[in-house]
């Protein structure tokens, strides 16, 4: 029998639901813009059992993906647990077998050699497939109508990395998906397996290369003859997992590094830059100019996470775990390692950013992330004591003029990654943002879309669940010509 | 009843001007005494007065008169489990919110 009572954290809005759900023709505040045809699928997890460990890291949640479908100005939902063989054997015994973080060494022994991925970050629609990602694994296909687990999946056997990242880039002028997998040779090995894969899901071309030293490659940005792969101070090594670590401690001595990789290039084609330490954990956008490689991310100053702590037993610092928009140069003709950094935008910001995907590779002028405005009234007495410390508000960032609009969520509630969704043959930025509200006052989620261009108006939408969904990491708008949704 | 018939109601229905305007103040007046004796008359039946209290630090009018503990809607404060973590305790379980 499952028992959170020992869970102080689990409880109120952040007790685990644990349940799989259908809500046929959801509750709607507004109107449905009737031109939206897709799916906003959320990706994240909950726990099935609490955690083995109390300072495990929430990373470690069990996968589970949900489905705003719309269409005809309708919107169904639908979650379902990613049923990986972890979850299933949990469930066979009734109980957390599995340890820390990507440290098998701190597992139940019954499952030794079990795949322990949880399927939990970010989903995917490719090759009219849906895929959740988890970078420890391959993808799993997932049914994109039941939302049944389907299993792993390798690309017919052409896909040898046994990593897959969850931030593969699918380059909007060909049609390409650019992936990789790190550690991509078994538990903490330095290689990095990089491929594209056409537009048909098949594997075109595969470089193998190694890293300086096994760290965190969460995310990566594409120009059109280049891949841009930050590495920065999140290390690992077998030491530290057979010592029962968590997979992930913060090195603060390790410089920041980029590879600029040439799409067409062989490992020795490989241009390593290096910078002050910093955490580049999600991405913007890239482009190029000339002989430049101009690289945008909201970046930390250093560790985001205190559940990887630091390696030399320092204490976790909250006033580095902040991230700004950043313009990372770099000149590819220049004879030394170094590149230039600017800060665009004074303001911190959630580093779950996004921009309009039609623009990968090529020059852009909006960013959208979620930020917390502490100006904006937040009422402590219907919420919770929480103003001032959760994201509520969207923004769209002007990166041409330093602007910023921005969009309120309400004064009880706080706001998931931003999703934009453009519109059909729209210029850029023209479209809808969308994203998951979570209501404090009335304990329920809320998917919010909101016109772009007009974030200060509000809502067009509010589909209003009657109870809280699952936590998610990464949401992704999929247009119904990318699935075959019924 | 008797309030209302002595203090509002007409006899003619030859009126001057003087008068009408006079006996509209009158009724307003008498509209305004009858409406406060009326609204006395619920909070009589509801509480003496009401009684400042305080629910989760935060002060509300009780006019129930009965001393019972504020029943908040379901869901309310449902974030309140996280408010007197320190940052590092926050963001080691929930490091997006």
């Amino acid at each position: 029998m499952v028992d959170f009572s020992n869970q102080p954290t689990m409880k109120g809005f952040f007790a685990p639901t644990r349940f799989e759900a259908d809500v046929y023709d959801c509750e709607v505040i507004g109107k449905v813009p009737t031109e939206l045809n897709g799916a906003f699928v959320r990706l994240g997890g909950d726990w099935l059992y609490p955690p083995k460990f109390e300072d495990d890291s929430p990373f470690s949640m069990d996968g589970y993906i949900n489905m705003f479908r719309f269409k005809n100005g309708i919107v169904d939902y639908k979650g379902r647990w990613v049923k990986t063989p972890r979850y299933k054997a949990d469930l066979a015994a009734k109980k957390q077998l599995f340890g820390k973080y990507r440290n098998p060494f701190t597992d139940d022994p019954s499952v030794k050699g079990l795949d322990r991925s949880v399927q939990n970050t970010t989903p995917l629609a490719f090759a009219g497939k849906l895929f959740t990602l988890k970078e420890d694994s391959l993808p799993y296909q997932i049914d994109c109508n039941t939302l049944e687990t389907i299993g792993p999946y390798n690309f017919n056997g052409k896909y040898r990395s046994l990593t897959f990242t969850a931030h593969p880039k699918v380059d909007p002028a060909t049609g390409e998906m650019i992936c990789y997998g790190y550690e991509a040779e078994g538990l903490e090995t330095n290689d990095v397996f990089l491929y594209t894969i056409n537009r048909k899901g098949e594997v075109t071309r595969e470089l193998r290369f190694r890293v300086p030293y096994v760290a965190m490659v969460h995310d990566i940005s594409i120009t059109k003859n280049y891949v841009i792969i930050p590495i920065f101070g999140f290390v690992s090594s077998m030491e530290r997992l057979k010592e029962g670590k968590v997979h992930w401690g913060w090195d603060d001595t390790k410089p920041a590094m980029v590879a600029i990789v040439p799409r067409d290039g062989e490992a020795k084609d490989i241009r390593w830059f290096k910078g002050p330490s910093r955490a580049t954990v999600h991405t913007l956008n890239a482009r190029e100019e000339s002989n430049k490689v101009i690289f945008e991310a909201p970046i930390y100053d250093s560790n985001p996470f205190p559940f990887f702590p630091p390696i030399d037993g320092s204490k976790w610092d909250p006033t580095k775990a902040r991230a700004y928009i950043r313009r990372q140069t770099f000149n590819l003709n220049s004879k030394d390692d170094g590149y230039t950094e600017e800060k665009l935008f004074e303001m911190n910001v959630s580093d779950l950013g996004r921009v309009d995907d039609r623009y990968l590779t090529m020059p852009y002028r909006y960013a959208f992330t979620a930020y917390s405005d502490k100006q904006r009234p937040f009422a402590d007495w219907k919420a919770g004591n929480l103003g001032g410390r959760v994201s509520n508000c969207y923004g769209r960032f002007d990166l041409a003029t330093g602007k910023m609009n921005s969009y309120f969520a309400g004064d009880t509630h706080s706001l998931q990654e931003v999703c934009f969704v453009p519109r059909k043959n729209g210029a850029e930025g023209e479209g809808y943002i969308m994203g998951v509200a979570s209501n404090y006052a009335e304990m329920r989620s809320e998917l919010i879309i909101a016109d772009a261009q007009r974030l200060e108006e509000g809502d067009v939408a509010r589909v209003i669940l009657p109870f809280r969904a699952t936590a998610q990491v990464h949401g992704r708008w999929m247009d119904a010509s990318e699935l075959p949704f019924a | 009843m008797n309030h209302e018939l002595e203090s509002g109601t007409m006899t003619s229905n030859t009126l001057s001007r003087r008068n009408f305007i006079g006996s509209l103040a009158g009724a307003g007046a008498a509209l305004t005494w009858i409406l406060r004796l009326r609204l006395d008359a619920v909070r009589t039946v509801a509480s003496p007065r009401p009684v400042v209290s305080i629910h989760m630090d935060q002060p509300y009018l009780d006019w129930s008169g009965t001393a019972m503990p504020y029943d908040p809607p379901a869901g309310l404060r449902s974030g309140e489990v996280l408010a007197n973590l320190g940052e590092e305790s926050l963001r080691l379980r929930y490091c997006y919110l």
